[in-house]
């Protein structure tokens, strides 16, 4: 089944944060909404390999990668597509002309992050346009340089050097929300110093704003910087406690925190005076069989 | 009297009141008011409103059912709901991957405050928006495995199908009572 929704739906670095967790293969397709709406819409091409990047391509030749040989001077297009035709077995372009020589491994590096991390932050600057992600497309070998990246590690990237942040306004974290870690442990992608400051304030007690203020950044700034420990799966967004309350340490299935009911409680009580008690007992063994049994009866 | 207090929370069109309303013996209650000690002190600054229904199976047991607020950001009724909670459902709309993102937030508020027995149940799943199971789990974050919440199929226009969806949580209910029990019985 396609993937498919809207850039208000789920912003890009989302996208790539569930494909990533998903461990997808296939292709996702940007389709950019022109401002002019008379004009083309513009699609984007982003191949995945079992959650990690592989390629990127603003045209559906798949003449992406030969074109930047060719702009580098590197290789004729010719040239490379002489080498790539050698092999019988699908080959990603890049390694190929590796194999001969053309190129070395350097190059190729500087190849993928044009390719991908440049083109991928352009994306991330996409305010308007649709996706789908095709889970039966196949690999585009003379797109590939050979090298991939997990889509996180290229969404922190790119969000690092990204300067246009307004297409994920509506996305980032608000000032008064706290940020809850999702991992365990420490993080274990290479997180740059700011990073690693705000990390330390993942808490689920204090607020963005208050983060700041700690760390005499803007609040924009750090903003910005829990949006990108949100989509590389390290943190959530939460709100703050708005009434005290103390912080969970026990599972449920602890006696103590097993099910809890109420009490001596007429039939008559109303909602509001329920909502009064504070007390809680646990819940009867039979309390619970009677109602799956009364429930059993509707379905 | 016993009484149980189940939140249904849940994302923006998921159901919630609906879900509430089809299982609800008397006619499920839209208050803008709760009388209560905390929210006495607060409610100068908002308007709370939320879900009432009931439902009395015996002379001496009912389960009451609470709708979390309507609106997509959190208050603090919220805190003096799930708190007060035995058990809560998530109700998400499967055809609305844009509020996915709130669910997962949901998931971690009531995680940072409570430890009860919940399930996720789906909505509109028969909707052609509808994104897959497998898909949403990964949204949700809520892969297969230990300490992740069941994930159900529900129609909460359906009382069959609520009724399932409470069977579900119910029998959860007990299964973790009784390896609660069986924990502090072992040596």
């Amino acid at each position: 089944m396609s993937i498919k929704g809207t850039f208000s739906d789920f912003s890009l670095p989302e996208v790539f944060q569930f494909l990533e967790q998903g461990q997808k293969t296939g292709l996702l397709k940007l389709r950019e909404t022109p401002d002019d709406r008379s004009a083309h819409p513009i699609v984007h091409f982003v191949w995945f390999y079992q959650g990690r990047i592989v390629a990127a391509a603003d045209r559906a030749d798949r003449r992406g990668l030969v074109k930047m040989l060719e702009k580098r001077g590197w290789i004729t297009e010719r040239a490379a597509e002489k080498i790539f035709a050698i092999y019988s077995t699908p080959t990603p372009m890049g390694l190929c002309l590796k194999a001969h020589g053309l190129i070395h491994p350097e190059q190729l590096h500087q190849l993928f992050y044009g390719q991908v991390i440049r083109q991928v932050c352009d994306l991330f600057q996409l305010q308007t346009g649709q996706f789908i992600f095709d889970p039966d497309a196949n690999l585009p070998m003379a797109e590939m340089t050979g090298l991939s990246q997990p889509a996180v590690e290229v969404t922190l990237t790119a969000l690092r050097s990204l300067k246009d942040w307004r297409a994920l306004t509506e996305k980032l974290p608000l000032p008064d929300s706290a940020l809850v870690s999702v991992t365990q442990g420490q993080p274990s992608m290479k997180l740059v110093a700011k990073e690693w400051q705000v990390w330390e304030f993942v808490n689920g007690n204090t607020p963005i704003s208050t983060i700041a203020k700690q760390l005499r950044l803007p609040v924009d700034e750090v903003i910005r910087i829990a949006f990108r420990l949100i989509v590389v799966n390290l943190a959530e967004e939460v709100p703050v406690p708005f009434i005290e309350f103390e912080p969970v340490t026990e599972d449920f299935t602890l006696p103590d925190r097993a099910m809890f009911v109420q009490s001596e409680e007429s039939m008559e009580e109303s909602m509001e005076e329920s909502m009064q008690r504070t007390d809680k007992v646990p819940v009867s063994q039979s309390f619970l069989k009677s109602l799956v049994g009364f429930l059993k009866t509707k379905v | 009297m016993e009484i149980m207090r189940l939140v249904v929370a849940g994302t923006v069109g998921a159901g919630k009141s609906t879900f509430i309303r089809t299982i609800s013996e008397i006619e499920a209650v839209d208050t803008d008011k709760a009388a209560t000690d905390e929210t006495a002190l607060l409610k100068k600054k908002t308007t709370v409103a939320f879900d009432f229904g009931r439902l009395a199976f015996g002379p001496e047991m009912a389960l009451h059912l609470y709708g979390t607020p309507g609106q997509a950001r959190f208050d603090f009724m919220w805190d003096i709901l799930i708190r007060k909670a035995h058990a809560y459902i998530l109700l998400v709309a499967a055809n609305r991957p844009s509020e996915f993102r709130y669910a997962r937030q949901i998931l971690q508020f009531m995680k940072q405050r409570v430890r009860i027995p919940m399930i996720v149940g789906l909505t509109h799943m028969d909707c052609l928006e509808a994104w897959d199971l497998e898909t949403i789990k990964i949204s949700l974050r809520q892969l297969e495995g230990k300490g992740h919440p069941p994930i159900i199929t529900v129609d909460a226009r359906d009382e069959a199908s609520v009724a399932e969806a409470l069977i579900t949580l119910m029998q959860l209910l007990m299964q973790t009572r009784e390896a609660a029990e069986n924990s502090m019985n072992s040596p």
